[in-house]
């Protein structure tokens, strides 16, 4: 049996996807497209899997995971509906409700939220609740795990007796008419699509021309339903869809007046309290900045940069106890080097950074979870509409932090397929962890004093890359439509413990199986070739290595960035499988183990070309699973390979202005500074014009009376 | 008179839904249906977009999108308004 777990947005769907499921989920996609699909077993019932869909209001498409739902729904047909209701928003959330009603799949609801409601005093009839709508209502609370026993059986047994839920009468007068003609008319073609006729009924009455084309209608067919339609909006004095959308929030209304008794109509008193701090209209943007410094200060200068530093120190020490210990087993000194000189180096180059990736994706998921985040799209969504971005793509673009692959997936939820291009094309400009090695190791070993303050000023620039390249494609394309912002701002919750640790979790084991299957590959591989050379002899130096011959062949390219040591491009190369490659493969190259490093980076690198390699890590293309995630969103190879590119483009040419302007302002300070100035002066006013330029100039239709 | 010609803490019943496309189609999905009872919140720093109270949850929106939404009987300050006038304008709203 397949139960689809479906409910809006922020109704806490996946808190209790996690309680009805046990730790064992597979993750993978729904067919064709590339909304993530998360299935589980039901607890204490091995023939029944849980499949958590999309968060979504309605079943009119209005963005891709809208669009997903109903085609799962429709096409794969569950034998199990769970409708999550967010309790204290029992209107909207049971306008989703009547919809899913039509498509005559059983059907439980489980009333989430039900603690907070007791809290405010209120009260909801469950009896009246379950006769009004002809479903099973479970109370439960997918925070405090109340309910969730009863849900599951209850659940259970609806799947088992298999009877679709009773067909309700919503609609009245010519509405109810109208919807029977065409239910009637098209019924034949309905049944013969396997396609709920109600449900049918509704799309073709809302004019959606995906369910024409679906039950096959020809013209004469859909000329009829259409005449239906035009009398029936007649005789309404509205269109077909406000009186769909009048008449089921009116039953809902009715629904609600008798079973749902409010003690306050009113916005949660501390979400009120909060938002008068966190969307003040002087402090709410400096406030937001404010605390993603605080986060990631915490991450890397606080108790982020203390752990790993205990952290690195353990690992130096069980570098040094295999090694000894290698030693005295007199191990064959080709297999003690690839173990000492390649895995540990390598992997544990890496690994070191575990504790700041840790404290960084524990405050995301904080934030995430708060409701804050929802607060920063609608605060900073007219500072993003003057990139060309919209409010909503600041969610995508804070989990690029984190990591550029579930960032590149959440830009699903964004409802303009411009929107979505351009945030996956600018997402990679947000650092993200893998990076973090990276930066980190580089600054503290050339610029020990001020590492902090250049790992900002890295993040910084990346911002104002994505600026400026925003700003670029809106000059381009002036003609682009205007992006709705139509968003729900959830009361702030206190993030549970439980389900901030599972995602601290997920994205920890994320950071290890990285670790130990790609970084582990490319750490042995680098070794490999950095051990034998072209004739596969031994090398005694890895200056005649393969991987010497091979970075030489490239390294020209890269000698305006300073980066002509054949270590530095082929260690760039290796990042392309993940970011984090490009330090341990440093690591492995220059022979030096997580206590050494620093000393044999600095025979690499200058404190400029150090830099110039932070800049062209920053731009240049992001990492395979990154690059598989982009192809996947966009649907095409070539756009994605266009991106590419362009950002290994623009990453040359940054890293070596970087480098070249780098050394001018050392051996000529005046030319330096100079060029340096009108750099940032063209920059500067670039910015100026392209943020205070007017953001749109759509024509505002009023409303005719 | 638009949701967006509404200052902070007044509220006003929903007239009619203008616009068209996607954008009609979410603000109707979102319950700003005729009859309904909505109170304007606060604006973001900007001025834009703003937020509203509507059917016990904070909806945010753009002025532009706004100005679909054509309200009447703007109370200023008030506290709890149920949806007593909804009957009345049940039958007038809409596009044509």
């Amino acid at each position: 049996m397949i139960a689809a777990l479906i409910g809006n947005q922020n109704s806490g769907k996946t808190t209790l996807f996690n309680r009805l499921t046990g730790s064992k989920q597979k993750v993978g996609n729904f067919p064709g497209v590339t909304v993530s699909k998360k299935e589980a077993l039901l607890k204490g019932y091995s023939e029944v899997s849980v499949v958590d869909l999309p968060g979504i209001y309605s079943l009119s498409p209005y963005s891709a995971e809208e669009l997903v739902t109903r085609d799962y729904l429709l096409d794969s047909k569950p034998d199990l509906i769970i409708n999550i209701i967010d309790t204290t928003n029992i209107e909207r959330s049971l306008y989703l409700t009547l919809q899913l009603l039509e498509l005559e799949i059983p059907m439980i609801l489980a009333l989430n939220m039900m603690d907070e409601i007791r809290a405010r005093g209120s009260h909801v009839h469950l009896d009246a609740l379950a006769e009004d709508l002809g479903v099973n209502v479970v109370p439960i609370s997918a925070n405090r795990g109340e309910g969730i026993a009863e849900l599951i059986e209850r659940a259970v047994k609806v799947g088992r007796d298999a009877s679709a839920p009773a067909k309700l009468d919503i609609h009245k007068g010519q509405l109810a008419i109208t919807m029977n003609s065409i239910a009637a008319y098209v019924g034949d073609h309905a049944v013969k699509e396997g396609i709920p006729v109600t449900f049918a009924a509704t799309k073709l009455c809302e004019g959606d021309s995906y369910m024409s084309d679906r039950l096959k209608l020809d013209a004469n067919e859909i000329e009829t339903i259409e005449h239906m339609v035009i009398q029936l909006e007649n005789e309404a004095c509205t269109d077909s869809l406000a009186a769909l959308a009048d008449s089921r929030y009116h039953f809902i209304d009715n629904v609600c007046s008798n079973a749902v008794h409010r003690m306050s109509d009113e916005i949660d008193p501390l979400t009120k309290k909060i938002d008068r701090v966190l969307t003040h209209k002087r402090f709410a943007i400096p406030l937001f900045f404010i605390l993603i410094f605080v986060v990631f200060w915490m991450s890397f200068s606080g108790p982020g940069a203390w752990l790993a530093e205990q952290f690195e120190t353990g690992i130096g020490w069980l570098t040094e106890v295999v090694d000894g210990g290698l030693a005295s087993l007199n191990i064959h000194p080709v297999l003690h080097s690839l173990v000492i000189d390649g895995i540990f180096a390598g992997v544990g180059s890496v690994l070191s950074f575990l504790p700041l990736i840790i404290v960084l994706f524990f405050l995301l998921s904080i934030l995430e979870d708060s409701g804050y985040m929802a607060r920063v799209a609608f605060v900073m969504d007219s500072g993003l509409r003057r990139i060309g971005l919209s409010g909503a793509s600041i969610v995508p673009m804070i989990m690029g932090f984190g990591c550029t692959v579930p960032a590149v997936m959440s830009t699903r939820t964004l409802a303009s397929e411009r929107d979505r291009r351009l945030t996956i094309f600018l997402l990679p400009f947000m650092s993200c962890t893998a990076k973090v090695p990276i930066y980190g190791a580089i600054t503290s070993v050339f610029f020990p004093r001020y590492a902090g303050v250049i790992m900002v000023a890295f993040y910084l620039f990346g911002i104002l890359l994505a600026a400026i390249a925003g700003i670029f494609f809106k000059k381009m394309r002036s003609d682009a439509q205007p992006i709705p912002f139509i968003m729900e701002l959830p009361p702030y919750r206190f993030p549970s413990a439980r389900s901030v640790m599972r995602n601290l979790s997920e994205n920890v084991k994320d950071f290890m199986v990285r670790a130990f299957t790609v970084i582990l590959m490319v750490t042995v591989v680098i070794w490999f070739l950095q051990t034998f050379d072209t004739s596969f002899r031994i090398v005694d130096s890895p200056d005649k290595s393969l991987l010497a011959y091979l970075g030489g062949l490239i390294a020209p390219l890269f000698a305006p960035l300073g980066l002509n040591d054949w270590r530095a491009p082929a260690a760039l190369i290796s990042g392309m499988t993940a970011k984090e490659a490009v330090i341990s493969s440093l690591a492995v190259m220059s022979g030096a183990t997580v206590d050494t490093l620093g000393p044999a980076l600095a025979q690499i690198f200058t404190s400029v070309s150090a830099l110039s390699l932070l800049t062209f890590t920053l731009i240049y293309t992001p990492c395979v699973a990154a690059i598989g995630a982009t192809r996947l969103e966009l649907g095409r190879w070539s756009t994605t390979i266009l991106m590419m590119v362009a950002q290994t483009g623009l990453a040359w040419v940054i890293g070596m202005l970087v480098y070249q302007l780098g050394n001018l302002i050392l051996s000529q300070p005046l030319w330096g500074y100079t060029s340096l100035a009108v750099i940032l002066a063209v920059v500067g006013i670039f910015l100026v014009k392209g943020l205070s330029k007017p953001s749109e100039n759509i024509k505002v239709q009023p409303v005719k009376a | 008179m638009s949701i967006a010609d509404l200052q902070p803490g007044q509220s006003a019943t929903v007239f009619k839904v203008g616009g068209d496309g996607p954008i009609r189609r979410r603000l109707l999905d979102m319950g700003l249906t005729p009859g309904t009872r909505i109170k304007m919140l606060q604006p973001a720093p900007s001025g834009d977009p703003v937020s509203i109270f509507i059917r016990s949850f904070e909806l945010s929106l753009r002025r532009q999108e706004a100005l679909n939404v054509e309200i009447l009987d703007i109370v200023a300050q008030e506290d709890v308004v149920k949806n007593v006038s909804r009957r009345r304008f049940r039958n007038r709203g809409g596009r044509r």
